[in-house]
């Protein structure tokens, strides 16, 4: 999780991200910030986020970012 | 048939809905399902076969894809990782090539009717210019009606099922259902198969709540389409076609009236759309959320037109992007370049996809094809000078936070819609541009603003009707940012002032409405599309 943290402050400097928890309804990531996000998020984590984990409930806060990431490391 | 149009209003809607509630629940989509094949034979005629044909092809498709994931889950069990690893790359492979197939068959369905003349206009220009006479013929192309919507939402199923985000439909005629639902046929939204195509499936009983704001929304649609859009038509239509006779002033006008008629044309659709579906207790996403309030261009595309921009990200955009050559393009820009810019130069190169996209969507001209790159050039400068920008702003000591900087961002989109609406309507790009210079050229024969606003056939009574309703519309925009209901509102309110307010509305379309002598049926714009 502070690994996602991290990876979140180093794109969005000056966001709490620990204390958000709409992050894709309130508008703080945009498609384009998704987008940079499953690539660090890939590199980091050794995973491949696929097109049918894009969905915003899947990048709403640190906590559901994590989840997804436990589930595709499960399914590999 | 028009949705404004009586015999929609007062025949074909009441009896579909008299019949919907009268049959068993299990049975009412069948009644919807007549009522669009009914609503489609009579506006498209023969045409209807297109969307049957598409509708086969998802069926079978989708049916095919799920077949495959379930043979995969049957055999997991018995293999070891690397032959559960080797067998799940097979059938991926099996699927892209089912979804490949299905997505093509559907697009060039969507080419042959819309666009094979654009296609063989442009060939034949080519080969002209390499002296060759013209050899491809025009043909008479007869455009199905709202091919370029359910072609959309066609490819969102299949997509959507490969991806297993929804299951497949088992039965033909509620797939079929969900692509020629009568109320979103002619300007879509642009809908999902999670979300309308399991509204339809639900049984849904009869709810008041439901049904009247269905009515009140019909009547606000019917208010924005009659009352206001179809009023400054005529004004609209003299400015496009005669605007080197006006001055400046007139010919920003005439602008700023066109951008008016879309809103409260499209909008105003879409909420007869939404209140007609809400009628049989169903909902249709909403299109607008207050796109004049955006603060940049990149928000308003987020609020106009909300279903197209959601399609382009999730089906072009995200694809793209998430694609492995992209991925490594990402990984090397992240590599070279600052952090700023190696996020940004990759989204660039995936949103002129979806930009073009966009305008090739939008229509068969070049035009459009202008109209969406025109939007890709204000964002990439947008996001490319945002470092410079953030640096003058802090040069000048300009807050970003400030009421007065956010109004400064509001007008500045404003413009800039405006003229992409210009592209949009004049009936050339070059004619845009020209028609665009003319508000600055000095001339002196050149009518006035007082002349194009009140000689147009719109009368002070007219005028003050328009200022009216366009603060209506306003403040329910407002009301709306601020996350109050208007519709709630009614509801809440005691039965005769509720009465009151139903009659208030009828009273006003019918008699506020843009008919009889200088005002002729004016089609839904976005029909055409």
């Amino acid at each position: 999780m502070e690994e996602i943290r991290k990876i979140l402050e180093s794109m969005k400097p000056g966001v709490d991200f620990s204390a958000q928890n709409h992050m894709i309804d309130d508008h703080i990531l945009e498609s384009m910030d998704v987008m940079m996000l499953v690539a660090e998020l890939n590199d980091a984590f050794d995973v491949e986020i696929t097109l049918p984990y894009i969905r915003p409930e899947n990048f709403q806060s640190i906590d559901t970012i994590y989840d997804m990431i436990q589930r595709i490391e499960e399914e590999d | 048939m028009q949705y404004n149009s009586f015999v929609y209003l007062t025949v074909f809607l009441p009896i579909v809905v008299l019949l919907y509630y009268v049959i068993p629940k299990k049975r009412r989509w069948i009644v919807l399902l007549a009522a669009s094949l009914g609503f489609y034979w009579l506006s498209g005629g023969y045409r209807i076969f297109v969307i049957m044909l598409s509708a086969v092809s998802c069926y079978g498709a989708a049916l095919w894809l799920e077949k495959q994931d379930k043979i995969y889950a049957e055999k997991k069990g018995e293999l070891d990782k690397a032959q559960r690893k080797q067998m799940k790359a097979e059938i991926s492979a099996r699927k892209r090539r089912i979804l490949v197939i299905c997505i093509l068959s559907q697009v060039l369905i969507l080419v042959f009717c819309k666009y094979l003349n654009f296609l063989g206009e442009n060939l034949n220009a080519m080969l002209g210019l390499a002296g060759i006479p013209e050899t491809i013929p025009a043909f008479r192309l007869l455009m199905p009606l709202g091919v370029s919507f359910y072609t959309l939402s066609a490819i969102g199923y299949i997509a959507d099922v490969h991806m297993g985000k929804c299951s497949a439909q088992r039965n033909y005629g509620r797939l079929l259902l969900f692509l020629i639902f009568f109320p979103i046929i002619t300007e879509g939204p642009i809908c999902r198969y999670d979300q309308l195509g399991k509204e339809l499936e639900e049984e849904k009983t009869f709810s008041w709540q439901c049904f009247s704001s269905g009515l009140l929304l019909i009547l606000w649609g019917l208010f924005k389409k009659v009352v206001l859009a179809d009023r400054v038509n005529h004004m609209v239509q003299v400015i496009f076609s005669q605007y080197t006779d006006f001055s400046g002033w007139a010919i920003i006008m005439g602008i700023m009236l066109y951008t008016f008629q879309i809103y409260m044309d499209f909008s105003g659709c879409i909420d007869i759309t939404r209140g007609s579906a809400a009628l049989f207790g169903i909902a249709v996403p909403d299109n607008f959320n207050q796109p004049f309030f955006s603060a940049s261009v990149n928000e308003f595309w987020r609020r106009w037109h909300m279903t197209l921009g959601a399609w382009l990200r999730d089906y072009i955009f995200y694809p793209i992007s998430l694609s492995k050559r992209f991925m490594n393009l990402s990984r090397k820009a992240r590599a070279s370049l600052p952090s700023y810019y190696a996020a940004a130069i990759p989204s660039l190169i995936a949103l002129a996809a979806v930009w073009l996209g966009n305008g090739v969507w939008h229509g068969a001209e070049w035009k459009y094809i202008v109209y969406g790159l025109y939007y890709y050039v204000i964002m990439a400068l947008g996001m490319l000078l945002e470092p410079a920008f953030q640096k003058g702003l802090g040069i000048l000591h300009i807050n970003r936070e400030s009421f007065g900087y956010h109004l400064f961002q509001m007008a500045r989109t404003f413009v800039l819609v405006n003229i992409g609406m210009t592209i949009f309507r004049a009936d050339s790009v070059k004619e845009a541009v020209r028609m665009l210079s003319f508000v600055f050229v000095q001339r002196d024969q050149a009518l006035g603003f007082r002349n194009y606003v009140l000689d147009n056939g719109i009368g002070k009574a007219e005028w003050l009707l328009l200022l009216v309703g366009l603060f209506a519309v306003f403040l329910v925009g407002i009301w709306k940012e601020k996350g109050i209901s208007v519709t709630e509102k009614i509801q809440s309110m005691a039965f005769p002032l509720r009465l009151g307010i139903y009659i208030a509305g009828i009273m006003i379309v019918v008699i506020g409405g843009a008919y009889g002598a200088g005002f002729g049926a004016v089609d839904f714009i976005y029909a055409q599309f």
